[in-house]
């Protein structure tokens, strides 16, 4: 099937469907895509609409002033499936609470990238793989709880260098 | 003798009257190739019991003329996952070959060149792939219906087609062509209906399409990237009613010739890079129902001549940078169902017969700089779902008449400068889903009688709201978010408030409430975000807020709490963001658990609270209700002395 059919059968309707309209949607994308990769028998994403102009609406979703997403509140909801590595896009993530729920695959090298974030909660899930360096490059990170998971390989060494680290 | 010959003239005739292979061994062979080998479906295509000439006739999807000849083949949405064989070639008096929606894969056979006594040929919403054989069209020169519609098709577009004479629907969109649009499709005179939308298409935008006379629908938009423009030459389409280039990199102005389009019901121009002013020639378009101009560069001002047009049901043109006020011919638009304006720079006020029209479903000004009261009349009809005002600079009193709009579900009409009461039947509404009035100079209080089984999202901080937090509140069955902070409100914090199962984020915090953090919060298991702060609470921080386990962020800070901090907090795993700093808490802070990963910032201005994960604090069996304010050293030297003393004791 051709991927656009998802997109403008909605054209028949009069109301139009927004696609990336300011700079600001490319988080709600990002979070979009989290959500097709995730499996929610609970419907707990239900709210996360892609066609408002931002997430901030969406329920377990908080943003700043500036309409950008600063937590993320997934713990305890049921959910299967995988991340993505465009979680790496949401520059303002401060907490990305996904403990406690039956998730899989890898952790992407990508969550490197989330440069505010203090706490990374995936305990308690099916996640597997390494634990990717680029974690090193969270500066502010004070928890990282990565434990009662399948994961395997080496601690690396580049989270010696996290001196904010209180909780692992 | 003469008995063989007649026997051979027979043989003869009957040999000739059996093509190569029957209708029914062509249809059975489609049966095996369509239902692919995870396929399913045909399941009454079988070998007749009995030979029947006629047994084919009766599959389902299968039509017959009298000659037993198939003449229709229909057969849709079923998962067959196969392909299309070259046998299908076969089925020479086919007039209709519709197969929609039936995963079907792999290319289009070229046998299908035989089939010449098609009209309508429809393999829409497959998963047909390689390029498309326009040679096999070259003999259907009675094709009236060519939909190829939502399949993985690729390649130039097929040129055979303008050859067709009798061609009115042409849909090739939702597919990977690229290249451009055939100037030479200009030829298929017959067209009614051309959609290329969804698709890989570069280039310019022929303006030969202009003499398609007949053309009543064209979609050209949505992932496409043209050069260009709209050209003015489409302003000659005389028949069209439907208008879709959105979507697809158009450059350059609106031109005027476009209101000579006097058929023209809809125009879907949205999402492309449009600059320049609506032209005011568009007013010509009386029959215009939907006009859709929203995220481009506009510039300018609503025409005023936009008021002729009676016939107007939605209009979007929100996310460009138009100026000036909203016409007061908006308000008077008598079918005017939508009217989305966001993100301009619309001044003024709003149309004060807006509404009035009792159509109004849909109402999105937010992102401008407009002023002025809310019309009375915006839910006359009972039909309005959505009244999004937000950051904008309205003022004065929401009408009482928006408290009886029962259609209501969304109300989103923070940062603005409204003021007086909110009023009290919008706390009641059946259907309201988000109600989002922080941001205003709302006071008054919140009404005693709260309920709705659909409201998730309550805001009302930052406000001058007074009175008490109505225990009602727990009647939002499905309440997630509750936004009480920065306001006026006193009293306790009803206990009934923890009953909503649903609560995730609760903000109460900047009020003036007193009283004890109720003990029935710990029954509130959805809480992920918690802010009491700048309030006037005392009492303990209840143990039972360790029951919590979604609990993430607590705030506490700036209230009279006193007595111990339960160590039970120090097992939330999932807390991750602590301040119960400005209190009046005593005893220590536990060295254990999550404690150890808070700042000092968490726990300061405490004055009788030692931090025992920096200094070593007496026991907590040694404090009693009589500590004063020395602080932790004077505790800490008694201890000492009190060891020094049990020591003495061991060695006498």
């Amino acid at each position: 099937m051709a991927a656009q059919t998802w997109l403008w059968t909605s054209l028949t309707v009069a109301v139009t469907v927004i696609l990336t309209v300011v700079n600001g949607n490319s988080e709600g994308d990002a979070l979009f895509t989290l959500r097709k990769s995730l499996k929610d028998p609970d419907n707990v994403l239900q709210s996360w609409d892609p066609t408002l102009v931002n997430p901030c609406t969406w329920f377990h979703i908080t943003c700043n002033q500036d309409n950008r997403v600063t937590r993320v509140d997934l713990g305890n909801s049921n959910l299967s499936g995988h991340l993505v590595p465009e979680l790496g896009k949401l520059q303002h993530l401060q907490y990305l609470e996904l403990y406690k729920n039956n998730i899989q695959g890898p952790i992407p090298s990508e969550l490197g990238n989330l440069k505010s974030l203090i706490s990374l909660d995936l305990y308690n899930n099916n996640i597997s793989g390494t634990i990717p360096p680029s974690l090193g490059k969270l500066k502010s990170l004070v928890f990282l709880r990565l434990n009662d998971n399948r994961l395997t390989g080496p601690i690396p060494r580049d989270l010696a260098n996290v001196s904010s680290l209180k909780v692992v | 003798m003469r008995k063989s010959l007649w026997f051979l003239v027979i043989l003869l005739a009957v040999f000739t009257a059996c093509s190569a292979y029957s209708e029914l061994e062509v249809l059975l062979k489609l049966k095996s190739s369509m239902t692919g080998p995870k396929g399913s479906g045909l399941e009454d295509w079988e070998v007749p019991s009995r030979p029947s000439p006629s047994a084919h006739c009766n599959f389902s999807g299968v039509t017959c003329d009298e000659d037993l000849w198939v003449v229709s083949l229909n057969v849709s949405f079923q998962n067959l996952s196969g392909s299309v064989p070259p046998e299908i070639g076969f089925l020479l008096k086919l007039v209709n070959l519709t197969i929609v929606g039936d995963n079907l894969t792999g290319i289009l056979p070229v046998e299908m060149a035989n089939l010449t006594s098609l009209k309508i040929l429809n393999v829409s919403n497959n998963a047909f792939n390689g390029s498309f054989p326009g040679e096999i069209t070259l003999g259907m020169t009675q094709l009236e219906i060519l939909d190829i519609y939502d399949n993985n098709f690729s390649g130039l577009l097929p040129i055979e087609l303008v050859y067709l004479k009798n061609l009115k629907h042409l849909h090739l969109g939702g597919n990977f062509f690229s290249g451009n649009i055939p100037e030479s499709y200009s030829k298929i005179q017959s067209l009614e209906f051309l959609g290329l939308n969804g698709n890989s298409l570069s280039g310019k935008i022929p303006a030969s399409l202009a003499r398609l006379n007949n053309l009543k629908q064209i979609s050209l938009g949505y992932f496409n990237a043209y050069e260009g423009g709209i050209p003015p030459e489409f302003g000659s389409l005389s028949s069209l009613e439907y208008l879709d280039v959105a979507s697809c990199r158009l450059s350059g102005e609106l031109p005027s010739s476009l209101g000579q389009l006097k058929n023209l019901q809809k125009l879907f121009l949205q999402y492309n890079n449009l600059s320049g002013p609506i032209p005011p020639q568009l007013s010509s378009l009386l029959r215009l129902k939907v006009l859709d101009l929203s995220v481009n560069n506009l510039t300018g001002e609503i025409p005023e001549s936009f008021s002729e047009i009676k016939s107007f049901t939605l209009i979007n043109l929100f996310l460009n940078h138009l100026v000036g006020p909203i016409p007061k011919f908006i308000g008077d638009l008598p079918n005017l169902e939508v009217l989305q304006i966001w993100g301009n720079n619309f001044t003024s006020q709003l149309p004060e017969t807006l509404g009035q029209n009792g159509k109004l479903v849909v109402l999105d000004v937010c992102y401008n700089h407009l002023t002025g009261p809310i019309p009375r009349d915006l839910c006359k009809g009972g039909k309005l779902k959505s009244l999004i005002l937000m950051s904008n600079s309205f003022s004065g009193q929401l009408p009482e008449e928006l408290g009886e709009c029962k259609s209501l579900n969304k109300l989103r009409i923070m940062s603005n400068r409204f003021n007086g009461t909110i009023p009290a039947g919008i706390f009641i509404m059946p259907q309201l889903s988000i109600m989002e009035l922080h941001d205003n100079h709302f006071s008054g209080e919140l009404p005693s009688e709260i309920s709705s089984d659909a409201l998730e999202t309550l805001k009302v901080s930052r406000n001058e709201i007074s009175g008490n937090i109505p225990p009602a509140i727990s009647n939002l069955g499905n309440l997630q978010t509750l936004s009480l902070e920065h306001n006026k409100f006193y009293g306790e914090i009803p206990r009934e408030i923890f009953h909503l199962k649903h609560l995730s984020k609760l903000n109460i915090s900047s009020n003036n409430i007193s009283g004890e953090i109720p003990s029935s919060i710990s029954e509130c298991n959805s809480l992920t975000s918690i802010d009491l702060s700048a309030n006037s609470l005392s009492g303990e921080i209840p143990s039972g807020i360790a029951k919590l386990i979604n609990l993430g962020d607590l705030d506490i800070s700036q209230n009279h709490l006193s007595g111990q901090i339960p160590s039970e907090i120090g097992s939330m795993s999932s807390l991750v963001a602590l301040n119960i700093s400005y209190n009046n808490l005593s005893g220590s802070v536990p060295a254990s658990g999550q404690f150890l990963a808070f700042n000092n910032t968490s726990f300061v201005g405490n004055p009788n609270l030692c931090d025992s994960r920096i200094v070593s604090c007496p026991s907590q069996l040694l404090y009693s209700a009589q500590v004063s304010n020395q602080g932790c050293m004077a505790w800490f030297y008694s201890w000492k002395l009190m060891f020094i003393s049990l020591a003495l004791h061991s060695y006498l």
